[in-house]
């Protein structure tokens, strides 16, 4: 299929009639059309998918109703009518898609979808298709289910990584649709068609069987797994119901909160800094005290270095007084050693008189000496006095309370500027998210995570009910094939169709397996290709998937990599699409939301070159953040057919430009 | 020379001990207990200062409460023994009333310093600048 052209009404942003002209060139097939953010990107990808599908869809695929799609400038000026005109060609045929929506008659403002009449046309080759056939021309075409792989938004390429996630909603969901694309419900009804009718067919079986001795004991316990078997239905069906509602519910607060996202951002900080203060005022606290015992013996601390200067002072007069002492008594020996040969003047060594000449020395020395023994007189009271002072004196210890208590005042003072810091940081957020009911934010996350282990708890329900359900089928079957092997049954027409519903079911529920190995080999395949091309990192060996299609690097070890950059994920995302598209259709037009918002120059490069090989049409709806015009757009400027423009006109009102 | 039994403070200086002791204590917190300063931790600080920087105090110039009885202000007798040793104390002082004087000139110099600057300047009472 290849898009022609489209032309759209009133829808959105596009006031008034605006006509598109897609590339038809084999080689220059990419058309650009750059818009800014809130311009009208993703109206136009809804402007298609509402032209084929009748459905426009806003954050977790809701549907935006009519009201919402109508521009709101005609609708305030009474034209309430919108439409999109779609023409394109598929295997030589040329097609024309036209669908409208109009107000009723009888209604002035319509209020809901049901104020609203649609219409919807389609011509092949200038032939009128009737009504009833429309639907399934479109399906042969271009199937619904596999929409999610040619309009896509790129803002959502990161719920795919849910597919890595074993038993996630969100991943279940996607796996669900990747298989719709690739035709596997075809056999999934196939083999749900032959379960019911096994089931019937078991009911006769047991029906039958009650008339025959044999089998009458199996015919009462197959009636009793039945009737088991509905309880159990019935269950898994009420908390699948349950499961959906509180999903609603989840997603209901999750579009609040993202428009509160920042909010909450500022709200977070406010309690991290409301955290920090809190901290800090008990660290104060505590200092304070520390401080304080401190205090009470701090008076010691100062005594101890005001006495030391005395206590060496001390020290050194009893020394000094310890040396006189000393040296008197050196004197003291001396003058009695001469007055012994004053006493006795006859020389010890030698026995002979000493002169008188020699006398007279010894006595003027002796003179001398008294008087220097008489200088070095100490009272030995002093010594004993200074000794106990210094006693006294040293008792006074310190344990350094000064010091301590001066590091704590400028710990204090630090802390002190920091409660400032985070004061004024907290007023300034609080003036930010001033008029914003936080509370009920923080209550609205409190609901959410509570309604998420709800699901939980569904969900795991819901998986074993499921294996009692599976025990239970397990069962039927074995007494079916007693009641098949009991006398009077052998031969009976409900035990042969038993019989055959049973293998065919068997039949269908192995050929499930089968397609789904060999789509998940091919998918891997073309993904691994494009994910080659994609990468900047050329060790890696390829991709790997899942029994979900959840796909994984493997590295040069063959191992698989463990974390990966959002840059990373959203090229594994676009390999996923790029082989999913690949195998289920061969051909076709890809339109793409921004697509390139988380990618680094040189992926963005690789992506640009890679992407005109993604399909035959290639519709990039992207900002200028994303493709630079002036860099780019060198990397397939040689496939480019078509370059477009979104022009604002006013906040509510966009045009679309065709530009050089 | 006869010493004191009870020290003590002017009544203006005991008024002023009390007000520091109300800034300096934190107000009763019922969730954790929490450290006090009583009159003798000031006190004992302030006649500490005046001996360390060698101060000569005045005598005092109103009647003192003497409310502090100087065995349990000073049950070792440091700061008598201080005061002595250093020899700081005019000898027609008794030791005691020389430190009740010190005390009396510290406190009133706190109560100033808090007034002026919001709260006691630790560092310069107790940073060791030698």
């Amino acid at each position: 299929m290849k898009l022609q052209e489209l032309t759209i009404c009133n829808f959105m942003p596009y006031k008034g009639e605006q006509k598109i002209e897609f590339p038809q060139h084999e080689t220059q097939n990419v058309m650009l059309l750059f818009g800014d953010n809130m311009r009208g990107k993703t109206s136009f990808l809804n402007s298609i998918r509402w032209g084929f599908y009748g459905l426009a869809v806003g954050r977790h695929l809701r549907k935006i109703p009519l009201i919402n799609l109508v521009n709101s400038i005609a609708a305030s000026e009474g034209d309430w009518s919108m439409s999109i005109i779609l023409r394109f060609s598929h295997e030589g045929r040329k097609y024309e898609l036209r669908r409208k929506v109009d107000k009723k008659p009888h209604v002035s403002i319509p209020k809901n979808d049901g104020d609203f009449e649609e219409t919807i046309g389609l011509k092949i080759d200038n032939q009128v298709v009737t009504g009833d056939l429309i639907v399934n021309e479109i399906n042969k075409v271009t199937p619904e289910e596999i929409s999610r792989f040619f309009l896509f938004d790129g803002e959502l390429l990161q719920e795919y990584e849910n597919l890595l996630v074993e038993q996630s909603e969100q991943g279940d969901k996607i796996k669900e649709h990747i298989e719709q694309a690739l035709g596997v419900p075809a056999l999934i009804n196939g083999r749900n068609e032959f379960t019911s009718l096994l089931k019937d067919a078991r009911r006769i079986q047991a029906r039958d069987a009650k008339n025959s001795s044999d089998a009458k004991m199996y015919a009462e316990q197959q009636r009793v797994n039945e009737v088991k078997q509905v309880t159990l239905e019935k269950d898994v069906s009420d908390l699948e119901i349950q499961q959906r509602d509180i999903q609603k519910q989840i997603d209901d607060i999750e579009d609040q909160l993202k428009n509160t996202e920042a909010v909450q951002k500022k709200k977070y900080e406010l309690d991290v800094l409301k955290g920090k203060r809190e901290t800090i005022e008990v660290q104060l606290a505590y200092d304070a005290d520390e401080q304080r015992k401190l205090f009470q013996s701090s008076w010691k601390d100062v005594l101890f270095k005001g006495v030391q200067p005395l206590v060496t002072e001390l020290k050194a007069k009893r020394d000094s007084l310890l040396t006189a002492t000393k040296a008197k008594a050196v004197l003291d020996s001396k003058i009695s050693d001469l007055q012994k040969s004053l006493d006795m003047p006859i020389c010890p060594t030698c026995t002979q008189d000493i002169p008188q000449n020699e006398m007279n020395v010894i006595e003027h020395r002796i003179i001398e000496l008294k008087a220097e023994a008489e200088l070095s007189h100490v009272n030995l009271d002093d010594v004993t006095e200074i000794n106990a002072q210094i006693d006294k004196l040293s008792k006074i210890q310190s344990s350094n309370e000064g010091r301590r208590i001066c590091e704590l005042v400028s710990k204090q003072r630090k802390m002190q500027v920091n409660i400032i810091k985070i004061e004024t940081d907290l007023d300034d957020i609080e003036d930010e998210i001033r008029g914003f009911d936080t509370d009920q934010i923080m209550r609205q996350r409190e609901k959410k995570s509570k309604l998420g282990n709800q699901l939980f708890k569904l969900e795991n329900d819901i998986k074993e009910t499921n294996i009692k359900l599976n025990k239970l089928g397990d069962s039927q079957a074995h007494i079916s094939t007693l009641i098949s092997k009991s006398t009077g049954s052998e031969g009976q027409a409900s035990t042969i169709r038993v019989n055959l519903y049973q293998d065919l079911e068997v039949l269908f529920k192995t050929s499930i397996n089968e397609l789904r190995d060999g789509l998940r080999e091919q998918v891997a395949d073309y993904a691994s290709h494009a994910f080659s091309e994609l990468t900047t990192e050329h060790t890696y060996t390829g991709l790997e998937i899942n029994k979900n299609y959840g796909l994984s690097i493997i590295d040069h070890t063959g191992n698989v990599l463990k974390e990966r950059s959002a840059g990373a994920e959203q090229i594994v995302a676009l390999s996923l699409i790029d082989g999913l598209n690949k195998t289920a259709r061969k051909s076709g037009p890809i339109v793409m939301d921004t697509p390139l918002g988380r990618l680094d120059p040189k992926h963005r490069g690789n992506v640009l070159k890679y992407l005109p090989k993604m399909a035959d049409q290639v519709i990039l709806l992207v900002h200028e953040g994303e493709i630079d015009p002036s860099r780019d757009l060198s990397h397939f400027a040689e496939r480019i057919g078509a370059r477009y423009q979104i022009e604002r006109i006013s906040s509510t009102e966009s045009q679309i430009v065709r530009s050089s | 020379m006869n010493e004191p039994n009870r020290i003590g403070l002017t009544p203006l200086a005991a008024q002023q001990l009390d007000e520091l002791l109300v800034e300096l204590n934190p107000e009763q917190d019922s969730k954790r207990e929490t450290v006090k300063l009583i009159k003798f931790d000031l006190y004992r600080l302030a006649i500490a200062l005046g001996i360390k920087e060698n101060k000569t105090p005045p005598a005092l110039n109103d009647k003192s409460n003497a409310v502090f009885r100087v065995n349990e202000l000073d049950p070792d007798k440091t700061l008598f023994t201080v005061v002595e040793c250093l020899g700081s104390c005019p000898k027609e002082v008794a030791i005691y009333s020389y430190i009740e004087q010190l005390a009396e000139q510290g406190i009133k110099e706190f109560y100033q310093h808090f007034q002026q600057r919001g709260e006691l300047p630790l560092t310069d009472y107790l940073l060791d600048k030698s």
